[in-house]
């Protein structure tokens, strides 16, 4: 069950890695208005480097077998706010996700934090 | 006969009994004034302050002075504002646990480090989205509420390292 939670992150990880490059480099990704889609982006510009910090912080610290219960739960939490965010306030001016990737990644979404919490929770042994 | 002679081999011994009544609960509480007291002088210092800036934060927000300081003011954004008032709300959810966490003695350390990287979080997307919109005049504007985000991120990284000091000093 563990593993396969950290399986959910790290392939979520990679789905907003290539969804973050296709926004860059495709310009057909539309929203509602021209400010939100700055906004879209300023926000999207910071995230994708607290994943890749994030992957790489939690890699690294497995494979020199450190603990990583602590980088878990600050993602964790950084995760659950975003997606707060995200669902509270963002929604109305995020983009028509059409594109499969997109869809994915909204799928994905709600699967990914629960497998992130419950790696948390495990890593800090609370389960 | 028999059945006597079993309860007695099930019996606890008193060194068991001391063992069992020693161990401390995984939740106990304490209050912030006592959990305070057990932690340095600068700890203290450092979360009174943090209690001010939130007093004052509060107090600025409900009188509408701090309103045209936001970036929503400025940009006309209505989703500005809204992040604004989804992160004032977040906020006051993460001071909550902090105190809750100070009230138990529970993973101190961890809940205030966990609030530091997200303050991190809300300074770095904060700047950086003020940084696009702001037109060049309101670079002051800018200045006061990176400054604000870094005296709060400060006062965490405070109580983290005093914390961790505390730690560090218990046998």
């Amino acid at each position: 069950m563990y593993r396969l939670s950290v399986s959910i992150c790290f392939l979520f990880a990679s789905l907003v890695i290539a969804l973050f490059t296709l926004i860059m480099s495709d310009t057909s990704f539309q929203t509602t208005t021209d400010r939100g889609a700055t906004l879209v982006q300023d926000l999207t510009a910071v995230r994708i480097w607290i994943v890749v910090a994030g992957l790489a912080l939690y890699s690294w610290k497995s494979a020199t077998n450190q603990p990583s219960a602590l980088v878990v739960t600050v993602l964790t939490a950084v995760a659950w706010i975003m997606f707060l965010e995200d669902y509270t306030v963002l929604d109305s001016i995020l983009f028509q996700s059409s594109h499969p990737l997109a869809q994915a990644v909204v799928f994905t979404r709600p699967v990914f934090l629960v497998a992130l919490t419950y790696v948390a929770f495990k890593n800090g042994r609370l389960i | 006969m028999k059945d006597r002679l079993n309860d007695d081999h099930l019996q606890p011994s008193q060194a068991e009994l001391d063992a069992l009544l020693s161990s401390p609960s995984l939740f106990a509480f304490h209050g912030v004034r006592a959990s305070l007291d057990r932690r340095s002088p600068r700890f203290k210092r450092t979360w009174l302050v943090l209690m001010g800036v939130t007093a004052l934060y509060l107090m600025g927000w409900f009188t509408g002075l701090l309103k045209p300081y936001h970036a929503a003011a400025v940009t006309g954004l209505e989703a500005d504002y809204q992040l604004h008032q989804i992160r004032f709300l977040l906020a006051f959810v993460m001071i909550t646990l902090g105190t809750i966490a100070l009230n138990f003695d529970w993973h101190v350390e961890e809940t205030f480090t966990s609030i530091a990287w997200v303050q991190l979080y809300f300074l770095v997307s904060g700047v950086g989205r003020q940084w696009r919109t702001m037109p060049s005049e309101n670079l002051s504007l800018m200045i006061m509420y990176a400054a604000n985000m870094l005296l709060i991120l400060t006062l965490l990284i405070m109580l983290v390292v005093e914390e961790r000091r505390l730690k560090s000093t218990l046998p």
